[in-house]
Formats: structure tokens, sequence, C-alpha cells
């Protein structure tokens, strides 16, 4: 401290300009209308420190990273599904009838520089955002971040996984290709199996009867500008909220719910979420330069007279993929009209899936007659049952999970398809209650021991 | 900063021990050397003009199917090595007939390393014979429409009619029943285009009525290309899809996982 | 949870002391200045994807390493506390709140009658714009019924090329559309060959497979992917997408997988030239079941 002064009054003694960031803040108070004090509050925010509370700031990166790519992948991007004779670069599909949107994929990833890596860090970006969403979320749930004063905030949260999670569906549908096309005609189709007004709703959604020339058209706007506002939209109350509220903090020494212990923002919190995000930029970077994915030219365009197997949506969507795949024919007939049974796993799953999910804080606070205000996480070790209802909740996940890719596991491990459905259908029902009973006989003991010896 | 008062001996979890603080290769280090190493290798394997990934098809040599150089000696290596089982016309017999083999590019890699139940001949001919032979099948044996085969049009038909078995990769997969359709990229790709001329079990017959010639040629030349397929965006990842690429995503979100742990470890504010 | 332990492990502090060694931050910055020099120079050169990504990745590595290990360096420094907001409700602010807000609202809510016109036609208003929605697209009316296929339509190859009696000679299976409609997505079927009475007679179907010739949908009834396995032996055709597996020798009936409807038939029959036509169009909508499909 004593070098500041000794400059300062240096400075003062021989008429020297005040520093630039000094400069800079005088700006801004004059600007801002006198917020330099609340500026000067906010420089010391404080942050408590955990690994686990940078599980959103991977998810917050790669919404930036997603952004940026996605700019550069839109200068490039025909969203026309007007048909062209592809001539080219690529050999094996010269000659061959195409959309314009997917003849303008194979430009991008053959003949615009850096355009196969900014298509490749895209996807991988994309698929690492969901999953650090999810394992965000499952922080939130372990650790009860949700309660109040935050369970608006756990509702922002869920809808923001539900945003993103349709917009990368609708993104990697864009390159028309006939991966994604075929998963275009199964939602069109789950959208037909909807009482009543499913086929006026699927019709509505294309633009006609499947396949229409217009669906890449209506899906780009979503895409690039919709959903993206409404995440960005969402992502800043959500954020926001945390400001605001401050983030919670584990148990420690010094803390309980009035008092908040951690680094302040400036230097050492701001310094490493920059570093963060340039190291989630680089990681991503690395996998979208050296790991190939999502090659549509081998796919080829979608017409809908082909098909391939090992046929899968990206793996966010294969919960449903997993449920579409197991669950049986059971049409229901109802007088002269038909209730497909696809409607089941694929418009009924979701809810029955979602909206405990979205109760979640209030259906915790009910069942442990808690309203009160918290700022102080409880462990999972703290929590045995919502733990084990949890884990439970996540082997269920899994199980649909590792069914909608059977074919590929079955053919990766040597196993016989049919088997591997039927092992797990059994595991459907069995798993989940046998986890969630394991893990809570394990958390309960471990419970006990923390509250008798404190360790 | 007084480091002493950060490095306090302090116990971090069950497997490491901040016991002497002496500065060791942290693990974000050993990550960039990773990484320095891994670009020094793949850069140069992947650095190429990025203009044309796609292989390279010959036309065959000679595209006069009547005339045959007197004494050609590819002709005598057809006749000593191939004519036993595949006819002195190459009409077929043990082996299926010659009739789409009307690229030097397919029969070649077929000849030198063989298939299933055709012999390897690259120990006892020369790669000059090799390829003398392969050009010989395609421009005398082989059915001349043959020669009329575009690779984009076998791309057609086999996403028609064999992707949904063996997939757009040609990596194969499992069908309903218990089985498997091959993973056709192991052999070259002749091999698949007499698999499925002839067809056998499950692999139904695309023969000259299904497909003609011309036809059959295209399949067999897309074949090839599956065979060893551009990658230009890196590792190929097994070609099997999404389902791996959401293992491999798994895998960088572990890394992220990681460098935050890295991020925290420091922190004296973190809870123990 | 135990309290934070300080030093009390029986080693020695760190007598390091000053500030960090600065080698990883400085190795991060010269990894980021070499990358970014890489990345223009792969640009330029027009350099495969891996050098590029490679290149750009070590640039923004670099910068992160030394700007994560300066922060993380810093963050055992300093430890702040502070208070988190009212972690109870604030009674009178949220009370004040809500008077306020009542009593502006007052000037509308006081006239009870208007006040409920008000909201009907707000309500009305909203409702109506849902009718834009229908701007969309058509009502399907009778398109899920019917597809290309007409009376005496000949069946014709992905290429147009007309389907005789002698096509599946060797066996195997085509793909085949109406003539002058090889872009009809609704109307494609997969033609079977089968000549030693297999078949098994579906009643009223007696005459659609004239001479062993039977032609099935390719839509498939689960949700509507393209069912493209076809395994020769077993005389079964399966789905892909979710492994719906058809009979063909027993009307394309669903014997495993989540499918329930068998795939519909094509009537067919062989024209005097000796072509394959269709008699007529499907009997039943094609593809995956509705509503109204009952």
């Amino acid at each position: 401290m004593s070098d500041r002064r000794l400059m300062r009054s240096l400075r003062t003694a021989f008429g020297v300009r005040r520093s630039p960031l000094r400069r800079a803040a005088g700006w801004l108070d004059e600007n801002l209308g006198g917020g330099s004090r609340l500026l000067r509050e906010e420089l010391r925010h404080v942050f408590p420190d955990s690994w686990a509370f940078f599980l959103g700031e991977i998810a917050l990166y790669c919404f930036i990273l997603l952004v940026v790519t996605g700019i550069f992948l839109a200068l490039f991007f025909h969203a026309s599904q007007a048909p062209v004779v592809y001539h080219g670069s690529y050999q094996p599909l010269v000659g061959v009838p195409m959309s314009d949107a997917y003849s303008s994929v194979l430009d991008l990833s053959f003949n615009v520089r850096a355009g196969l890596l900014a298509r490749q860090v895209h996807h991988w970006a994309a698929l690492v955002f969901v999953a650090a969403l999810i394992i965000h979320l499952l922080r939130m749930f372990f650790t009860g971040a949700y309660r109040r004063p935050r369970r608006l905030n756990w509702v922002i949260g869920l809808s923001l996984l539900i945003l993103v999670g349709f917009n990368g569906l609708m993104g990697y549908s864009l390159p028309d290709d006939l991966l994604s096309g075929a998963g275009l005609r199964i939602a069109y189709s789950i959208t037909e199996s909807i009482p009543l007004l499913g086929p006026t709703l699927a019709s509505l959604m294309f633009g006609g009867q499947f396949p229409t020339s217009g669906i890449i058209a209506r899906i780009y706007p979503v895409h690039i500008f919709l959903l993206p506002a409404g995440i960005a939209g969402l992502l800043g109350l959500h954020m926001g909220m945390l400001w605001l509220q401050r983030h919670t903090e584990l148990p420690g020494p010094g803390r309980d719910d009035r008092t908040i212990v951690g680094t302040p923002m400036v230097p050492a919190y701001a310094l490493r979420t920059s570093g963060y995000l340039m190291l989630v930029a680089g990681v991503l970077t690395a996998f979208g330069g050296l790991l190939q994915i999502n090659p549509v030219w081998l796919y080829g365009p979608y017409t809908p007279w082909d098909a391939t197997t090992s046929a899968q949506p990206d793996w966010y969507m294969g919960w449903l993929e997993g449920a579409v795949r197991m669950f049986p024919g059971w049409d229901i007939q109802i007088g002269g009209f038909l209730l497909p049974a696809v409607f089941w796993p694929a418009v009924v799953l979701p809810g029955l899936i979602f909206t405990p999910l979205f109760l979640w804080p209030w259906l915790d606070g009910m069942a442990l007659r808690d309203g009160a205000f918290h700022n102080v996480l409880t462990l999972p070790s703290e929590r045995p049952g919502r733990t084990a209802i949890g884990a439970g909740f996540v082997t269920f996940l899994t199980v649909l999970l590792v069914a909608g890719g059977d074919d590929v596991f079955a053919k990766a491990f040597g196993l016989s398809l049919p088997v591997l459905l039927r092992t797990l259908q059994v595991l459907f029902f069995v798993a989940p209650p046998i986890v969630a009973l394991l893990t809570y006989v394990v958390f309960r003991g471990r419970a006990q021991r923390w509250l008798a010896t404190g360790r | 900063m007084d480091r002493s008062a950060v490095h306090n001996g302090e116990r971090r979890g069950r497997c490491f021990c901040r016991a002497s603080g002496r500065p060791r290769l942290r693990p974000l280090a050993q990550l960039c050397v990773v990484l320095v190493v891994v670009l020094a290798v793949a850069g140069p394997a992947g650095a190429s003009p990025q203009a044309s990934p796609s292989p390279a098809l010959e036309a065959s040599a000679s595209a006069n199917p009547a005339v045959e150089a007197p004494g050609d000696p590819a002709a005598k290596v057809f006749a000593e090595n191939c004519s036993g089982c595949h006819g002195t016309r190459g009409e077929g017999g043990v082996g299926p007939p010659l009739a789409a083999a009307g690229f030097a590019s397919l029969v070649a890699p077929m000849v030198a390393e063989g298939g299933i139940e055709m012999p390897a001949f690259g120990e006892q001919l020369s790669d000059a014979q090799i390829q003398g032979v392969a050009e010989y099948v395609a421009a005398h044996i082989a059915d001349p429409a043959s020669h009329e085969a575009v690779v984009a049009d076998g791309g057609e038909i086999y996403r028609l009619y064999c992707a949904g078995c063996h997939s757009t990769t040609g990596r194969g997969g499992a069908l309903t029943r218990g089985g498997n359709a091959p993973d056709i990229s192991r052999y070259p790709a002749a091999e698949a285009l007499a698999a499925m001329i002839l067809g056998g079990g499950n692999m139904p017959a695309f023969a000259g009525n299904t497909l003609d010639v011309r036809q059959q040629t295209a399949v067999g030349l897309y074949v090839g290309v599956l065979v060893d397929p551009p990658s230009p965006g890196g590792r190929g990842l097994g070609y099997l899809g999404p389902v791996t690429e959401g293992a491999v995503s798994a895998i960088a979100l572990l890394i992220l996982i990681f460098l935050a742990v890295w991020l925290a470890w420091e922190s004296r504010t973190a809870a123990p | 949870m135990s309290d934070r332990e300080t030093g009390t492990h029986g080693t020695p502090p760190v007598q390091g002391g000053g500030s960090p060694p600065g080698w990883p931050a400085a190795i991060g910055l010269l990894a980021t200045v070499v990358g970014a020099v890489g990345f223009v120079v792969a640009f330029v050169t027009n350099a495969s994807t891996a050098w590029l990504g490679g290149s750009l990745a070590a640039a923004l590595l670099g910068l992160g390493v030394a700007l994560a290990y300066w922060g993380r360096d810093l963050a055992g420094d300093e430890v702040i506390s502070g208070p988190y907001p009212a972690p109870h409700d604030d009674v009178p602010g949220a009370a004040a709140l809500g008077g306020d807000l009542e009593q502006s609202a007052h000037v509308i809510t006081r006239r009870r009658l208007l006040s409920k016109f008000l909201v009907a036609g707000l309500g009305v208003f909203a409702l109506s714009q849902v009718v834009i929605l229908g701007a969309l697209g058509p009502r399907p009316g009778r398109s899920l019924f019917v597809t290309a296929w007409r009376p005496r339509s000949r069946l014709v190859t992905y290429d147009g090329q007309p389907v005789t009696r002698d096509v599946l000679a060797a066996g195997g299976t085509l793909v085949a559309f109406p003539e002058g409609h090889t872009d009809a997505a609704d109307s494609q079927i997969a033609l079977f060959h089968f000549i030693g009475g297999e078949l098994k007679a579906q009643p009223g179907r007696e005459t659609w497979s004239p001479e062993g010739f039977v032609a099935y949908s390719r839509i498939c009834t689960h949700v509507g992917c393209t069912v493209a396995q076809y395994m020769d032996e077993a005389q079964m055709l399966a789905c892909p997408c979710h492994q719906s597996t058809f009979d063909l020798l027993d009307g394309a009936r669903p014997v495993a997988g989540p499918a329930r409807r068998p795939l519909p038939q094509l009537p067919l029959a062989i024209d005097p030239q000796g072509y394959l036509v269709a008699q007529s169009d499907f009997t039943e909508p094609v593809g995956p079941g509705f509503w109204d499909a009952g």
C-alpha cells in the first residue's frame, strides 16, 4: 500500500494525469448517473469457491462458443431445400441431386477455410453444452440449491435445458442429411400421434404432409434467432438472480444463511473465470480440430426412400429414442379412432419426467416441511433420501439412454440385439429402485456417521 | 504474497497430500504437454490441401475390350491364377463372375489382399503383375457396360438398398433378430460386390435383373470409398454415428471438470 | 465435515515466499503467441482442419492456462465474507409494494363492470390471434389417406424403369414407385417374389399377389422410417430406426419391435405386356397411425 501512496504523492507533486483506469472510472460515473458506489461494491462481489460451482460456467462458455461459431456458419449456410445437383469437390457426391442446404454444408466442410473447424467445434460444443447443463442441474439437485429463494431460478434453469435441447435438435437437422432427416420424420410422426389435433399440428409445424420442402427454412430462424434469443434472455435472468441473491455456499466455518464467505470477484475470480472461458474454448477447439464429428458427406442427402442403421439422434435425445424403442406397440382403438402407441413414450413420458422436475423445489419443501430461506447447501450425505431419489432418477434415464443406442451397443460388444432389448426392458423397472435403495443405505450410513462424529 | 500462508499442509481429499508444496508438473501442464505431442504427430498426418478429399478413381488402361495384345503377360497371369476359379473368360465357376470388374481400382486390392474365400496373391505376384492383371481384367474380361459406372450413382444405390443394414458408413449393424450385417469396410470393395451379386444367408442377391452391371460396378466403386473414407475432420471415431460422439463428448466434459477441480484447488475458501 | 485444519498434519508450510513462479503463465502465453501465429499460417496456407484447430486450441489453452494460473494463485490470498440478502421475507417491504400496486390498479379495478369487459376483450383478442397459426400449413384433409398409386399404375424403379415379371428371378428385392411419381415419398414399395408357395393366404387379398409377387409399403407403421432391412433367409423386413420386424410371408405383420400394424400391402396385377401394375391405391393409410386412421 505504501507504494501506492508514494506514487500518488509523486504524481500530485509533478502534476501527472490520472491513470487510465481512474479516468475510466470517472467517465463511467458521469455516464451512469453516479453508479460508481454500486459498481465499487460489486467489484468486491463475493463468490464462494468450489470446483462444483464451475459447472454452470462450462455451459455458459459453451453457449458463447456456439454463438461465435454459429455466426460464422450462418454466413455460409443456405437454409433452402431447393434441389441442386452437386458439382463440388467431394467426388462421391458429384452429380447427385440434393437440397441447397446440404450442398452448402458440403461446401462449408470442403471449400470454406476453417469451415469444417467451425462446424465441428459448433457440434462438439453443443454436445458438451447439454452435458454440462445436466451435470450442473444434478449438482443443484444433490446439494439442495433449488430451495428458497432460488426456486424460480431452478425453474428458469430447467426451462433453459429444454430450450437448449430443442435448439440442438433443430441444429443438427439443418444440414438435411440422411441421419437427421430420418429424425425429422420421427418428430413428424410423434406429433401426428397426439390425439385429436395430432395430424393438424404436424401439418402446421411442417407446412404439409411429410416430406415438405419448407421445413429447413422454417427451422432456420428458430435455431439461429428465436431459441438463442430465448436462451440468452432466460440466461440473463438466471445470472441476474444469481448476482442479486448471491451464490449458495457449501457448509463450512464461518458460513451460515446470513454470511457468505468466498473470493472477491476482482481480481481472483474474474481472472479464473476468464481463464476458464479460454480453457473451455481451447478444449472444444482441440476436439473440433482433431476429432471428426457428424461427417454428413458419408451420410448422404436426405431422401425419404433411403435409410441407415446405427441411426440415433444426438446423445441428449437418446433417452427419448430409447423410450420409443422399448415401448411395445400398444395402440388403443377408441371407437373409430386410434391412439397410437408411440404417444406414450414420446409425448406423455417427457411430461412425466419434466413435471416433477419443475415442481421439485416445492415437492421437496413440502416433504421436508421446510419453506425457509437457505443459502448454505446441504451435502448429499446429509439428505440420503434426496440423494437416493436422484440416483434412481439418473439410473432411469441412463437405462433409457442405453436403450436408445441398443443396436450400436449390440454390435460393438457382440451382444444379441433382441436379448439386449429384453434386458433393458427389465432393467427399466428393476434398476432404478435397486440403485435408489442401495444409495439410500450407503448415504444413510454416512449421514449417521457425520452426525455422530462431525466428519 | 506469502505462499506459506496458502500452502499450509492441509489435507485435500483422499488422494493428495499437500505436504511439501514443492512445484510439480500440474495436471494442466501435463495436458499441455500431451496436446503439443499430439499436435506434432497429428499435424503432419492431417496437413493436406482441403480441396479434394476424394480418392483417385482410375479408369481402366485400355478401353477397347475386343483387342488383346498377343502374348500379353497379364493375360498369362490371368490364365494361370484366376481362370481356375473365375472361368477362362471370367464367366464364374467356383468364384463369382467378373462382369462387374470394370475398374482396375476394384480388382487390384482384391487380388493383392484376398477376400473371405479368395486367396491373396500379394505374395506370389509382384505389384506390377497385380496392377497389370487388374487392368487386363477391367479392360478385357469385364462387361463393357461396367466401364460406365459412376461412383456417385453407386452411392445413391448404396443408400437405397445397402445402408439400411450396413449403415451409410459401411460399418454394418446389429440385426433385429440377432446377428449382424457385416462391416464391409474390412475387406476390399470387390468382396462386398461379389457378396451383393451372389447373396447368401440373410443377404439378398442383387443380380442382373435387379441391378444391371453398370449399377453393380458403381456400388462396388462406392464401397471402395467407404473402405477408406475421407476424414478431413480428424480421427474418424469408428464411424458408428452419434453414440460414439456422445461418449467422446463425455470425455470432453470430464476434462473440463478436471480443469475446474484444478482451478479451485488452491483456494482457501473452497470447502473441505 | 471437519473444520479446516491449518498446518496440523505435522508437515511444515512451504517457505517459498514471494510471488508464485511465473513460468506456467509464461509458457501459456508463449503457447498463445505460437498458436496464434500458427493459426494464421495454417489459414493462409489452407492447411488441414487438424492444423487450424490444433493451433487455435493451443492459443486458447495457453491464454487460459495463463489467466487461470494467475487467478488460481490469487484465489488463496483473499478470503472475504459478506452478508447474504436478508434470508427472510421482507414482510413490511413486500406489504408496502403490494399496497402501492393495489392503489395504482384501483383506477381500473374500481370500475367493476368495465374491468370485466377489459379482461374479456383482451382475452377474446388474444385468442383470436391463434388463428394466425393456420397460415403455417394446410389441414391434412384426405392427404394422409391417399398416395400416388392409381388403378393400373405401372411399377417403376428409382430410375424410372418399368418392372417386368422376370425382375426378381434370382431372388432379392426391388424398390418401386408408381410410374411418373418416383419422387412420391408416401408411395414407395418393396417388391418381393415368392415362388414356392410360401406366401400365407391373407383373407380378402387372394388376388393381390399374382405369380407370387407381393408389394408392401416401405414406410414403417411405427414412426415412419423407411423399412430397409431385408433379411433374405428369414424373409423378414425390418426397420433400422427402432427395430420393428415384419413377416413378409404373412402379410407383413409385425413379429418384433414396437410397431403394431402390418405394413400396408399394395394389390398387384400383371398386365398383358408383362409389366407389374397396381390394382388400386392402398386400402389403408400408409405409415404411422394417427387419430383419424382408426
